[in-house]
């Protein structure tokens, strides 16, 4: 694959990346603010709704920017698995930015009638866990790629 | 499940750790700004590129590493070039005979 190809394939990537990681969730957070729920209001008592969006935003684009240049990258090439590395670990802070800002756990008031708690933590340690076992794996494929650097060159060549 | 504790515990317990530190550095130092994350989602994103450009990683052409490609080009050919070397001949007629004795060509035994 070429130059090209790669960059284009990296911008498809990178793209996805932005929707499912920015657009979507500050979508979501802005439909949330505005619900209304049998006719009453729902006040989103989210004290830190700018810092929410502030750190998906920032985690966001170096995600994105970790997935372009990941994806842009020949399969099985080092600088390929080092980006893949790193992108989990800016995932890991992401998701981590939203237990830390508090939407994690986040607390809407119908007015004039009750309120409700939605408590995501757990289903973000759970995560947590997933992420760990991907960041092994992404170091033993830098390993991996690192000891059969020229066999896979080779094979790039021979195809 | 408790038995996986033991386990699962010091691995999300590391998780939180180092997630925690790094946030709240990044809190610290870059919490008000977002320019900061722009400008290395561009550095990225520009790196990228060039790095693509020259070294494309599965085709030849860059300048930059003509000498390694060649290198394993000669190594290539080389290994097709035993490939060859390596298949068994009639020694009359030379044609191949893989494993058999008598030459199916020339019926020369070998």
């Amino acid at each position: 694959m070429g130059a090209v190809k790669n960059m284009v394939k990296g911008f498809i990537f990178a793209a996805i990346y932005v929707v499912t990681t920015i657009v979507i969730p500050m979508l979501l957070f802005s439909w949330v603010r505005t619900m209304v729920v049998q006719g009453l209001p729902l006040d989103f008592e989210q004290q830190d709704y700018v810092s929410v969006i502030f750190w998906l935003t920032a985690f966001g684009l170096i995600i994105s920017g970790c997935a372009f240049f990941t994806y842009s990258s020949p399969k099985q090439s080092i600088r390929r698995g080092v980006f893949a590395l790193i992108q989990v670990l800016v995932n890991c802070l992401y998701l981590w930015s939203y237990k830390f800002s508090g939407a994690s756990d986040i607390t809407f008031v119908i007015a004039d009638f009750g309120y409700f708690t939605l408590n995501i933590s757990q289903m973000i340690l759970v995560y947590m866990g997933v992420y760990f076992l991907t960041l092994v794996l992404k170091v033993y494929d830098i390993i991996d790629f690192s000891i059969n650097r020229e066999k896979i060159r080779e094979d790039r060549m021979k195809a | 499940m408790n038995f996986l504790k033991p386990i699962v515990t010091p691995i999300g317990q590391f998780m939180v750790d180092w997630i925690t530190v790094v946030f709240i550095f990044l809190q610290q130092n870059f919490g008000d700004d977002l320019t900061i994350f722009i400008v290395i989602c561009v550095i990225i994103v520009i790196s990228g590129i060039i790095i693509n450009i020259v070294w494309p990683g599965d085709i030849k052409g860059s300048i930059f590493s003509k000498g390694k490609i060649e290198e394993l080009e000669d190594k290539i050919d080389k290994d097709e070039e035993d490939i060859v070397d390596s298949i068994r001949r009639c020694k009359d007629c030379g044609n191949p005979i893989g494993d058999t004795e008598v030459c199916p060509l020339c019926g020369a035994r070998n």
